[in-house]
């Protein structure tokens, strides 16, 4: 069964000049898919469509077959490239209002992971370092027993090994029942987690598709060579 | 889910609330004081005078300064959980469009009426404080007519008072809730045209 659904999906901010074109894609469950594409292609856009917060312009998304709403962002945890707390609060008060919000959050497994990572639960959101509220922020999506994961660049502006720690974190986190949809151009380092991939290019075009394990073996070259072939300047 | 988004939305609020509400409290009764030594001494040095004339009005302005602060709350919490990067967190919860509006509408007629409460405990303050008996002595003997007539007067017109009371009250809570409607209509439309001018949605709202 396909936990993701996008019929003819259409969306454009400037008349004429359209991000997503008739976009065409289904996901099944309980895979890891990269979503990889230049600047600029629309894969933020098409993250933010399925989580609701854009509409799209025409087209169908069904998220566990609902339709985008309340009961679509009840099965969707939602990390996005930037960071979207509330900062008058503290860690642990953002822990209870995910909790209070989300029936299939685990707060054992939030304060766990903060307990790990060596983060204070009573200090205040403001007072954190960007990284530090980055990982707050994974922690608490990852803490959820979701059907789908949208993680929007989630290793971008972080160093390697933080980088490192994220991946493993979004592996050994997740549900595996569910669906995990990871947007990045930054391949090497992600292409060793992935199931699937998605290869999206302007105008929202799928240019490949596929198992990333047999890409690579019919092909003899990593996907981020893949990548770079497909997308030559 | 109405009654967790208004938990937090008013947590939000009344955060910094009710530190300008004792702030208002405390001021209100230092202009108490103020008025109560004007009225009680006759010959006070001109310094002292400045002093307290000063200091009354200073008073003053914190009153009217808090009643503007909380819609100055009301105003920043509408517009960052809608309009900054929080409204990333906002508009994927597993609730209804209505119910973030509902919640920011309840949450902000709360807080008007808890400021309206306020502002009225500050006059009273004040007058308990600063008007000495001759004060309330000469208040009674102007209202006593009044006062006569209405216990003079048949039990229909104390039904068409109440009426007008309740009228009244149903009146304040509406306009109350029709200029917070207004209020967000201003900064979504401000929002929409831009969103380099931070400036311009309450603005656009006292205009």
């Amino acid at each position: 069964m396909n936990i993701l659904e996008c019929k003819n999906l259409s969306k454009s901010y400037r008349k004429g000049v359209p991000v997503l074109w008739n976009l065409n894609l289904e996901i099944p469950a309980g895979k890891i898919v990269g979503l990889l594409g230049p600047n600029g292609c629309g894969k933020s856009t098409l993250i933010k469509l399925i989580s609701g917060l854009l509409q799209p312009d025409s087209g169908e998304i069904l998220v566990g077959g609902n339709p985008i709403g309340e009961h679509s962002k009840a099965l969707i945890s939602y990390l996005p490239e930037r960071t979207y707390f509330n900062s008058w609060m503290k860690v642990e008060e953002l822990v209870m209002y995910f909790e209070e919000f989300y029936a299939d959050f685990d707060t054992n497994r939030a304060f766990k992971l903060l307990y790990d990572l060596g983060i204070d639960p009573k200090a205040k959101l403001k007072a954190l370092s960007k990284g530090t509220k980055e990982k707050v922020q994974l922690i608490l999506v990852m803490s959820r027993n979701a059907k789908l994961y949208l993680l929007d660049e989630p290793i971008a502006g972080v160093d390697p090994a933080a980088r490192e720690y994220i991946l493993s974190t979004i592996v050994s986190n997740y549900n595996p029942e569910a669906s995990i949809i990871i947007t990045t151009h930054l391949i090497t380092d992600v292409e060793q987690v992935l199931d699937d991939f998605v290869f999206l290019s302007y105008g929202g075009k799928i240019l490949n598709s596929g198992n990333a394990e047999q890409a690579r073996a019919e092909s003899g070259k990593t996907l981020d060579q893949l990548f770079r072939e497909v997308f030559k300047c | 889910m109405l009654k967790k988004l208004l938990k937090y939305d008013l947590k939000s609020v009344f955060k910094y609330w009710w530190i300008a509400a004792i702030a208002s409290l405390g001021l209100s009764a230092a202009g108490g004081f103020c008025i109560s030594v004007m009225m009680a001494e006759k010959d006070v040095p001109a310094l002292i005078a400045v002093l307290i004339v000063l200091t009354l009005l200073f008073s003053i302005i914190g009153i009217v300064a808090f009643s503007i602060l909380s819609y100055i709350l009301l105003y920043v919490r509408f517009y960052k959980n809608f309009f900054t990067d929080e409204g990333y967190l906002t508009f994927t919860l597993p609730v209804k469009r209505s119910q973030l509006l509902n919640s920011k509408l309840i949450t902000c007629v709360l807080t008007m009426l808890c400021t309206a409460t306020v502002i009225f405990v500050d006059i009273a303050i004040m007058l308990a404080i600063g008007a000495d008996k001759s004060f309330y002595r000469e208040l009674l003997w102007a209202l006593s007519p009044l006062f006569e007539e209405l216990l003079e007067a048949p039990v229909s017109a104390w039904i068409y008072l109440c009426c007008w009371g309740i009228m009244f009250l149903i009146f304040l809570v509406l306009s109350n809730i029709f200029s917070t409607l207004f209020m967000f209509a201003c900064i979504t439309f401000a929002s929409v045209i831009t969103k380099k001018q931070r400036l311009l949605p309450p603005l656009v709202f006292i205009m």
